[in-house]
């Protein structure tokens, strides 16, 4: 069973004249510990296909399933508790809770993914210090540079140890250096631990580090490729 | 963290959270405030018939005219013996005999109300905690009369001074007698202070040649909200009708529940503010914070979280600002519950004929308060609900890239 299996998915916002077919039947498979990057232009979708794989939203036809549940057939909540407990988000604009310190974040996560309170500081402080950041626990978000910020949302993805993280663009808004910085970091997590990494992206960057890059165009695949 | 989370973002736009606050805190202010001056005003106005003129329960001819200037001596009655069954609920029970008579010093000469009271008994039933006696308070014939202050200034008269009581007798015909000024009596209640000469119930019966007889007998009981059994239980002699302090001050209290109604009227108009602001200040929370609240679904908040978040920063909103008003409004409504607030100087300018005690004491009442935060809480809760439920219905997919 593949970890994610989407198939002949569409996504279609607004109607008639004005509707956006944003992904036109689309299919993939993804297996565990895959580091694989859906490339494309602006436009052709790939953050459509993310939330439909993250479970943000559902698809208006085909099916998408996360571990062989089809989430055309989980209610709010269900999904809700499927993306607490089994997907990490990374995104673009880093997304922390602006009034949280970087531990506070990390452990909100850790808390919706239903994890015990013994020892749940901890857990977070040990992730924040595995990217590097164990002097910054107590910082709020913007105390903190945008690489930091994307460390912590990276560690905020990893604690829950999820079955799979989505990364929306995670180094569209750093630098070169700390876009490098924090993609090797998520190279090692996904050698060291096995974690399954799903990118959009068209970074150069991120496509050197990809084991698989699949092409999206105009909300179709048009190219699949494995590298070694 | 919901709680954690909730704080945090109150302290965020703390400007913006002061202002809905601010709202909360007139409208719970203004409520336990205008409740513990109107509460206080109404025991104050009861105070003010019951302990100078009625007790809880008076007995007076039936028919007696309670309006103006008029103390009938047509109907008087023999001060009655309370029945055994009853004594167990009174504290204490006086008689007094009222009729109009002219008081005359040299050329100064006025209408007044005479009482006869009962020397022994008149303080048990009636306060006297608030007299000024400039003189000495008669006990009995032999000592003279007590001025009213007011009476006094009109007929130039002070203590030691002498001067002419003329009144009709019960049998009709004219009957004058020169007595002493024993003391002047400034009382607080306008009644006695601007209108009444006061002497021993000797006195009284002496210069209406009636004797053994009375006009009023007012009954203080041990518990005042038995007044209305006890006038079922009790069996008034002939001639006379026996009234409660409920009675006696309906018209009074009537007047106290407008001032409610208006009350009413001005908290619903604040909090109505204030619930706008909340509400108001909640949405544009939710609107500028659509990415966060994106953020939080995509780690796991289901609709209702969110919701519970927005709401929880509402009543939060309202709990403090409800607490700080009540706080506020509560102090003052304490205090002058404590020191009370002297009204003689109001009473002196209005000359008169309002029915207050000289001291107000404000109605302290702990669940009144208690009540008034619950009520701005829930209100700011209610007024979040809307808003929370704006936030709540956001699609995370479209809320994370906000
Ligand atoms: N919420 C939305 N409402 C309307 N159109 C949308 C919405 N989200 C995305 N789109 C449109 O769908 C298409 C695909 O968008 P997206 O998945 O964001 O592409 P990408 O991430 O590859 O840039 C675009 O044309 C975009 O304008
Ligand atoms: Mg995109």
């Amino acid at each position: 069973m593949s970890l994610v299996s989407v198939v002949n998915a569409v996504k279609t916002y607004g109607t008639g004249e004005a509707a956006v077919h944003a992904l036109r039947g689309v299919s993939i498979e993804i297996e565990p510990a895959e580091f694989t990057v859906i490339s494309g232009p602006s436009g052709s979708g790939k953050s459509t296909l993310l939330n439909l794989i993250g479970c943000l939203d559902v698809p208006d036809g085909g099916t998408v399933r996360i571990e062989g549940r089809d989430v055309n057939g989980l209610d709010g909540s269900s999904l809700a508790a499927l993306r607490a407990a089994r997907i990490g988000f990374i995104f673009q604009s880093f997304n922390l809770i602006p009034v949280l310190t970087a531990l506070e974040n990390v452990e909100l996560a850790l808390q919706l993914a239903g994890a015990p309170a013994a020892g749940r500081r901890e857990k977070c402080a040990e992730t924040l210090t595995a990217v590097g950041l164990g002097g910054l626990l107590d910082r709020r978000p913007n105390q903190l540079s945008g690489g930091q910020q994307q460390r912590v949302a990276v560690a905020r993805a990893l604690v829950k140890q999820p079955a799979l993280v989505i990364a929306d663009e995670p180094t569209a808004n750093l630098d070169s250096t700390s876009g490098t910085a924090v993609l090797d970091l998520m190279r090692d997590m996904n050698a060291a631990r096995g974690v399954t990494f799903l990118f959009s992206t068209h970074d150069p960057k991120v496509m050197e580090r990809a084991r698989r890059v699949v092409t999206l165009t105009d909300g179709q695949i048009t190219a699949d490729e494995f590298r070694t | 963290m919901m709680l954690r989370l909730a704080v945090r973002n109150l302290l965020r736009n703390t400007r913006r959270t002061v202002l809905s606050l601010a709202a909360v805190v007139a409208g719970v202010g203004v409520l336990v405030l205008g409740q513990g001056f109107i509460g206080g005003m109404e025991e104050n106005a009861i105070r003010a018939v019951v302990d100078t003129s009625t007790g809880h329960v008076l007995l007076r001819p039936a028919g007696y005219p309670t309006e103006g200037l008029q103390h009938p001596v047509d109907d008087l009655f023999q001060s009655p013996v309370l029945p055994a069954e009853l004594a167990a609920s009174v504290e204490a029970s006086a008689p007094r005999l009222l009729f109009i008579a002219r008081a005359i010093h040299g050329p100064d000469a006025m209408r007044i109300r005479a009482i006869g009271f009962d020397p022994e008994r008149d303080a048990t039933v009636f306060s006297r905690g608030t007299w000024h006696v400039d003189g000495a308070t008669p006990k009995s014939a032999a000592d003279g009369v007590l001025l009213g202050a007011g009476v006094a200034r009109n007929l130039r008269a002070k203590t030691g001074d002498t001067i002419v009581l003329q009144a009709r007798t019960r049998a009709g015909a004219i009957n004058a007698l020169e007595l002493k000024v024993a003391g002047v009596v400034a009382t607080g209640a306008p009644f006695i202070d601007q209108t009444a000469v006061m002497m021993a119930m000797d006195q009284a019966q002496t210069l209406v040649i009636a004797d053994g007889a009375v006009s009023h007998f007012a009954v203080r009981l041990h518990d005042r909200d038995d007044a209305t059994a006890f006038v079922q239980r009790w069996t008034a002699p002939a001639g006379t009708e026996a009234t409660t302090w409920i009675a006696e001050t309906a018209a009074v209290l009537r007047i106290q529940s407008i001032r409610r109604a208006a009350l009413n009227l001005l908290v619903a108009a604040l909090l109505g503010m204030s619930a706008a602001g909340i509400a108001n200040t909640i949405l544009m929370a939710a609107y500028e914070r659509v990415r966060e609240v994106g953020t939080l679904r995509a780690l796991g908040f289901t609709r209702r979280d969110v919701l519970a978040l927005f709401v929880l920063e509402g009543a939060m909103m309202g709990a403090i600002g409800a607490l700080l008003g009540a706080a506020l409004g509560g102090g003052v409504v304490y205090h002058y519950h404590q020191v009370g607030i002297d009204l003689s100087g109001l009473i002196e300018q209005t000359g008169g004929n309002l029915p207050i005690a000289a001291m107000l004491y404000t109605d302290w009442s702990p669940p009144t308060v208690a009540g008034a935060v619950a009520f701005g809480t829930v209100i700011a809760m209610l007024a979040s609900v809307y808003p929370a439920h704006v936030a709540s219905r956001m699609v995370p997919a479209d809320a994370v890239r906000a």
